[in-house]
């Protein structure tokens, strides 16, 4: 599928508890990427049953997207650093194509 | 009569010593006795001093046939101010330690020691023979270096004690050389008159060396001296006594160290009788001055800082002795003293001043620099030469330009340092200035004057062979050309030549290890290839691998908000005995205590038979079924048997000693100390006068730029490696990824290598960890990045070790304990060792409960006797509460030391007591008024999004206490500009030292006159009535909106449970008032992030009683009467005063209930003060002053004993005395059907009480490992947090003194027991589905108890989630004794 006058891109999605969101913060600092989006006290069901979503008074007890999207040519090496964290840890990551509208942005 | 005085004065130290070595007195005796004595001998030197002054020296001498001295005291006008000092500071020194050193284990070897060292010291000064003189030299020595080893057991401090010895012995040696010369040649010298005895021993000569004897003694006494001040070359050992206890620290650098002036002042005739020893003693001298100065500016810890000043402060004196200026040293040897003292006993105070300064108010505009600097020199140049003038001191030519060049050097950087951040405007600026130059010098020239007219009597007048005045003034040319060649040098090459400088004095500063420490000959040296792999493409799995590493550690935050965390916080996902074992293997900790000490509490009763049955069962339910053995007559089922091997099976060797092979030796140790070096050099928030070049760039390339020039890294690394280092990658991850490829370790052992080294730095690992993940976005500190840590750590080690493999961590060996410990149960129950069936049978049960199920097992049985007796006082019908409407609700913060306060409070009338979380729902930062900084006021898991400014109500008040606190700030400013330059702080010690020292005296002698006199003396602008601007509508940038504030005080209510409201509600949080700590946060509010709750009470007060708020209430469900009026206060920990805060708002309608509630809270408070002050050390009586008293180590017990956490409506505990253990959270089941307010209290306060409770567990367990260590070794460092001496380890946890008086521990570690009272099915599905909730409660991290209503019986949760109904381990309920206290 093409867009007209857009750019493909690569989105990563990473669903990870509260309290791991800066390592994955600083995977994408040393990746060298531009920018992300952090969506916290995101609720849900999965592998470990049920997550609650955003608490009153502690805001790293609950999980964490974190959206970011990159040139596909960063993504190996991301992809590895992330495999291997989610190795030790629990959480997703996602990696989708997208289209962007300036990819300056992003690079 | 006087000359009885004189003889005690030096003499009345001794037999105090004396007594208490023969005596062996018991408790606060031998303090006691010290300090007594003491005091005598002061009062006796200051009668003594006043005789000589009125009259003529004073000798008691035993004297030869010749009328010369054979042995005895003189008094003459330099002994007297000399004995002053000494016996002075040993007043105050060991007054101090009196409380300081309270249950030291070798509290009654320092008071001896002590004593003995200001007899040997005050001897030194009324010596009226060499001989004698010489002897106490050697005793001061010796007990000095006695005193630096105070710490028995702490290699630190053995090795400081080894090395102050060995130097010290160098100085001893020349000088008793030099008194056997001289009494070969002329008998006994006569003190009296060395005058004569110079002349004397100049017409004899040195049989051999041909020269004349004085000139021989006179080159030994300048060596002596030389090394009795840490001069050049023989200075290092005083840097390395900075692990030496605060009080040793003020003896040594406030008396001993001044015995090589002293020497040289008493015998100035024989000095100066050589040439070659006064200019000896000026190239020591000078050389010491300007490098120990110039180290002293780049030390970031404070100890360390002051040390190295002391050598500098040294070397300009022994300048001034070997100029011929007596009088000025003489000044300068009482003036440092003093100030020294007063500055190493005030070192516990350097956070909170830390802190104080970063709050301080914006300066206003400064003088332009240009008019600063003209007025600066120009202002105190003219003062000067008005003093001269007027006063007209007599002064050599030398002493002249000595004191006008230094003099003139602090007025000016003082004057610049005040004209910086004045709080007038530039006239006014000027004026004060030039009045404070003014002031300053003439008290100074003044000062000098006075002292050189009472002393000159007893001076040799000139020195014969002083160094002339034109060789003082071409060195003191060559050192500024020196300094402006390297300080003003422009552009690149100057910023190279000042960062291998800065290298250069930061590495040699650094005590050095033996060179066969550090250097390994098997270590293949080969240099390897760099991999050139690309970056991130590389090395993204390494910075995973750093992250999976630093579960080892807990964030670490800075001390000045202390905040109590889990110490394996990472581990939390493991469970307790996973974690445990994590620990033991890479922080090489103790995770229990040890089988004596729980035999120990079996013994106490604290743990029963029945415990240990019950938890043998719930640790291996396995062993219950297991057959039962006969061992002789009897026949015990396994579990006996393990019960017994848990009472009288050896112990385990290595489990006492993994947390001491941690330290390790040789290149790892040295690289760690490097690593720590580095990192205090560089987080350094405290302002240093010589930062770390390029640190901006953060703690790598900073490393980076600097690794190149470093001594001590070359001499643990050699060439090869220092080659090696110069072709790393330039990014951290890339360098670490070749750094670990060179120790030869394989992807796969990565994780477990990165542990080791974190492990080994876990201080400032958990302090970058903390940088990393917790720091608000906006902390201003340079970033300690944790990758870049390793990286460094990882990147030295493997330098040094090039090539070899990692170290491997031992593998604790299990092999004859089994024997012996089946042994012990065989013949505990009466059987044979020959029993083969028997033995087998017993070994076959104890093979299946290795060493860390012991410890649980102990661990369990302990906690199951806490929670029977605190089970057994709730094993009642909830009452419930009365229907009528209470006239007072109060709630307090859900701290255990508030228990006690309501417990009182409750007592003196109908109180509604509510236990809520201490920042009372409203997650913000706070402003102080005046302050340029905000701090957050709420648990550290929530970010706070609003800030809250403390705005002044009155103009002129507001600017005129703004005035005052901008003054205080100029006035450091100004003292420290003199202080933190390399030719400010010399005579900045002498002119300050008259100032702290009696301050000093007083804040130790009569503190609580002190606090009184500066109640007294507090400026008008501090009762400044202020108000929180919490509305963003009425005060823009600050506060919240409406809505927000409408949101927050529904959360208020809700989780509160208030379903209804007093006419007055109390929200009473709590601080800790309590000075000269660094570990002064610990003790404030947990809630608050380690911040007295004040505040946050006020802003919640002023939301709930905001009408437009009530309003928005009204329509979610909640109505608030319009008779209910919130007031807020806080209570103050140490002294239990409860202060009603913006007490003028409470309207009339409300003043009567405000009054009665402050005369309740004020008995209640007597009370509970009363009740601590039977588990405090010290005088009773004195309990409320503790906070004020700047040697107490102990101003209150903490949060030490908590051991639970009770959620439910305080009915249930009410009456009952939970000995302020018991964390206590309201809530009313029935106010919230849907459990949103008990998830949030199980997923907020709770988790905080866990942190609390888990600091305390490891703390009391390891105090190595997770605790701070001793108070009184502490190192404030870089205004973050404090090292243990010198160049140790950041320190992490609590300090022993918070958790025990010697052997006795205040704390019992037990894992929290949390009690709910709620429908089980609510908790349980609230557990469920909050991850925080299954790792803690899973995990069994803490152990839950709950009942759904107020009539049923409590279960217990198991790590399964099943509910088992609770029963008592022992069947006899009644037997539970109703106290909770610690025993």
């Amino acid at each position: 599928m093409t867009w007209e006058g857009l750019a493909p891109m690569a989105k990563i999605e990473v669903v990870v508890d509260g309290d791991r969101v800066p390592a994955i913060r600083e995977l994408f600092v040393e990746a060298g990427f531009t920018g992300y989006t952090g969506v916290s006290g995101v609720s849900g069901f999965g592998h470990h049953g049920p997550h609650q979503g955003r608490l009153l008074f502690n805001d790293r007890a609950s999980l964490t997207m974190l959206i970011t999207v990159v040139p596909e040519e960063k993504v190996p090496g991301l992809v590895a650093g992330l495999r291997r964290f989610f190795e030790g840890h629990r959480g997703v990551f996602f990696v989708t194509e997208t289209h962007v509208s300036r990819p300056d942005y992003f690079r | 009569m006087t000359k009885l005085l004189l003889i005690a004065a030096p003499t009345l130290p001794a037999l105090a010593a004396l007594a208490i070595l023969v005596a062996r007195p018991l408790g606060e005796r031998p303090a006691r006795w010290a300090v007594r004595t003491t005091t005598a001998s002061f009062a006796a030197a200051l009668v003594v001093a006043v005789a000589v002054g009125v009259g003529d020296p004073i000798s008691a001498v035993v004297e030869q046939r010749d009328h010369s001295a054979l042995f005895g005291f003189y008094a003459s006008q330099v002994s007297v101010v000399l004995g002053l000092l000494t016996t002075g500071v040993g007043l105050v020194v060991q007054s101090f330690a009196r409380r300081a050193l309270r249950g030291d284990p070798r509290e009654r070897r320092f008071f001896v020691l002590a004593s003995l060292l200001t007899a040997a010291t005050t001897t030194v000064a009324f010596a009226a023979t060499l001989g004698l003189l010489c002897l106490s030299w050697v005793v001061a020595g010796m007990s000095i270096a006695a005193l630096v080893g105070h710490r028995a057991g702490w290699e630190p401090a053995q090795r400081a004690a080894r090395r102050t010895r060995d130097n010290l012995r160098t100085g001893d040696a020349a000088l008793l050389i030099g008194v056997v010369i001289a009494a070969r040649a002329v008998g006994e010298i006569d003190l009296r008159s060395p005058g004569a005895a110079a002349a004397q021993l100049a017409t004899k000569s040195v049989p051999v060396l041909g020269v004349s004897a004085a000139s021989v003694v006179a080159v030994l006494l300048v060596l002596a001296a030389i090394s009795r001040s840490a001069l050049v070359p023989l200075h290092a050992w005083l840097p390395a006594t900075v692990g030496a206890p605060t009080p040793v620290s003020a003896l040594l650098h406030a008396g001993v160290v001044n015995g090589g002036g002293v020497l040289l002042v008493r015998l100035a005739p024989v000095m100066g009788f050589s040439p070659l020893a006064t200019h000896l003693a000026f190239a020591a001298g000078a050389v010491t001055a300007c490098y120990a100065t110039a180290v002293m500016l780049v030390r970031s810890d404070i100890k360390g800082s002051l040390a190295w000043s002391t050598a500098g402060q040294m070397g300009f004196m022994t300048v001034q002795v070997a100029v011929g200026a007596l009088p000025a040293a003489l000044l300068h040897i009482v003036g440092h003293g003093m100030y020294k003292a007063s500055l190493f006993l005030g070192s516990g105070g350097a956070i909170t001043a830390h802190l104080q300064h970063r709050h301080r108010p914006d300066p206003p505009r400064a003088v332009p620099r240009g008019p600063r600097l003209v007025i600066a020199l120009v202002v105190p140049a003219a003062a000067l030469g008005a003093a001269y003038a007027v006063i007209d001191p007599h002064l050599t030519a030398s002493a002249r330009l000595l004191v006008t060049v230094f003099a003139l050097a602090t007025a000016a950087r003082a004057t610049d340092g005040w004209l910086r951040s004045a709080p007038f405007p530039p006239a006014g600026a000027i004026a004060t200035a030039t009045l404070g130059a003014v002031a300053g010098i003439f008290a100074y020239i003044g000062g000098l004057a006075a002292l050189e007219e009472f002393i000159t009597p007893a001076l040799p007048g000139e020195v014969d062979h002083a160094v002339s005045w034109v060789v003082l003034a071409a060195t003191l040319v060559a050192i500024a050309l020196a300094g402006i060649a390297v300080w003003f040098r422009p552009g690149e090459p100057g910023r190279r030549q000042r960062a291998l400088v800065y290298a250069l004095v930061l590495s040699t500063a650094a005590p050095t290890s033996r060179r066969s420490e550090t250097v390994d000959p098997t270590v293949d040296r080969t240099p390897r290839r760099h991999d050139d792999r690309p970056r991130i493409e590389g090395y993204a799995d390494i910075l995973v691998d750093v992250a999976q590493a630093a579960d080892v550690l807990a964030p670490l935050w800075p001390l000045t908000s202390f905040v109590a965390v889990n110490p394996l916080l990472g581990l939390q996902h493991l469970s307790f005995d996973e974690a445990t074992a994590a620990a033991r293997r890479w922080l090489g900790a103790r995770t229990h205590l040890s089988l004596a000490e729980f035999r120990a509490a079996h013994r106490r009763d604290d743990i029963t038979d029945g415990d240990l049955r019950r938890a043998i069962v719930e640790v291996d339910w396995e062993l219950a079924s297991q057959p039962s053995v006969q061992v002789g007559d009897r026949t015990v089922d396994a579990v006996e048997v393990v019960r017994l091997d848990l009472l009288v099976g050896p112990e385990d060797a290595d489990h006492e000693a993994t947390s001491r092979d941690r330290t390790g030796a040789g290149a790892a140790r040295v690289a760690d100390e490097l690593v720590a070096r580095w990192c205090a050099a560089y987080i350094d928030e405290r302002g240093v006068a010589w930062a770390m070049p390029q640190r901006d760039r953060g703690f790598f390339q900073a490393w980076r730029a600097l690794a190149p020039h470093d001594r001590r890294l070359r001499r643990l690394v050699g060439p090869v490696g220092m080659e090696w280092l110069s072709h790393l990658p330039d990014r951290p991850a890339a360098a670490l990824g070749v750094s670990l490829d060179a120790l030869g370790v394989a992807d796969s052992d990565r994780v477990d290598a990165l542990r080791e080294h974190l492990g080994r730095i876990p201080g400032w690992a958990g302090y970058a960890h903390w940088q990393d993940e917790w720091a608000p976005p906006d902390d201003h500190r340079h970033q300690l990045r944790l990758l870049d840590l390793v990286a460094v750590h990882v990147a030295a080690t493997a330098a040094a070790a090039h090539g070899a493999p990692a170290r491997q961590l031992a593998t604790p060996p299990n092999g004859e304990l089994l024997d012996a410990r089946t042994e012990a149960v065989v013949a505990a129950l009466g059987g044979s060792a020959d029993d083969p069936v028997a033995t087998s049978a017993v070994q076959e049960i104890l093979q299946q409960v290795p060493q860390p199920v012991r410890s649980s097992m102990w661990l369990a049985a302990h906690e199951g006797n806490f929670r029977d007796r605190l089970l057994g006082l709730l094993n009642r019908p909830d009452p419930g509460s009365s229907a009528d409407r209470p006239d007072v609700q109060a709630a307090f913060c859900i701290d255990a030391r508030s228990e006690g306060l309501r417990r009182h409070l409750e007592s003196f009338g109908p109180y509604d007591t509510i236990g809520f979380a201490g920042f009372f729902g409203v997650p913000m930062r706070w402003r102080p008024f005046g302050s340029n900084a905000s701090h957050p006021c709420c648990p550290v898991l929530v970010t706070p999004n609003h800030e809250v400014t403390e705005l002044p109500l009155g103009a002129d008040e507001a600017a005129q206490a703004i005035a005052v606190r901008r003054a205080a700030g100029a006035g450091h400013d100004a003292f420290h500009a003199a202080k933190d330059s390399l030719v400010g702080p010399f005579a900045l010690a002498e002119a300050a030292g008259y100032l702290l020292g009696p301050v000093s005296a007083a804040r130790t002698l009569a503190p609580s006159l002190v606090h009184r006199t500066a109640e007294l003396l507090r400026p008008r602008g501090s009762s400044l009535r202020t108000r929180p601007a919490v509305a963003s509508e009425r005060d823009p940038g600050s506060g919240l909106a409406l809505e927000e504030r409408a949101f927050f005080a529904e959360a208020i209510v809700k989780t509160m449970g208030l379903t209804r409201f007093a006419r007055l509600l109390v929200l009473c949080g709590h601080g800790s008032q309590n000075i000269n700590n660094p570990h002064s946060s610990s003790y404030d509010c947990g809630a608050c992030g380690g911040a007295p709750g004040g505040p946050s009470a006020r802003v919640a007060a002023a939301i709930l009683n905001d009408p437009a708020v009530r309003a928005e209430l009204v329509d979610r469900g909640i109505t608030v009467p319009d008779d209910t009026y919130v007031v807020a206060a806080q209570h103050d920990t140490v002294s239990d005063v409860v202060t009603v805060l913006d007490r003028e708002d409470v309207p009339d309608s409300h003043e009567r209930l405000v009054a009665a509630f402050e005369r309740d809270v004020a008995l209640a408070g007597a009370r509970l003060a009363q009740e601590r002050a039977q588990r405090l050390p010290g005088n009773p009586a004195k309990v409320r002053a503790r906070g004020r008293d700047w040697a107490q180590v102990r101003p209150e017990w903490g949060l030490a004993g908590n051991a639970a956490f009770v959620v439910g409506p305080r009915s249930i505990t009410a009456d009952l005395n939970l000995a302020c253990r018991v964390f206590l959270h309201n809530y009313d089941a029935d106010a919230d059907p849907d459990g949103l307010a008990l998830e949030t209290i199980l997923t907020a306060p709770l988790v905080v009480g866990q942190w609390i409770s888990a600091q305390y567990y490891f703390s009391t367990v390891d105090p190595d490992v997770f605790g701070a260590g001793d108070k009184m070794l502490h190192n404030p460092v870089g205004g973050i947090g404090v090292l243990l001496g010198e160049g140790s380890d950041l320190q992490v946890g609590l300090p022993i003194q918070a958790l025990a008086v010697g052997p006795e521990r205040m704390h019992e570690p037990l894992r929290l027991l949390a009690v709910v009272q709620a429908p089980i099915e609510c908790t349980e599905s609230i557990i469920q589905r909050n991850q925080v909730l299954q790792e803690l409660i899973g995990g069994q991290w803490i152990t839950m108890a709950g009942r759904s209503h107020g009539g049923d019986q409590w279960s217990i949760r198991t790590p399964s989630g099943a509910w088992e109904a609770w029963s008592p381990a022992d069947a006899s309920i009644d037997r539970i004794e109703a106290s909770l206290e610690v025993r």
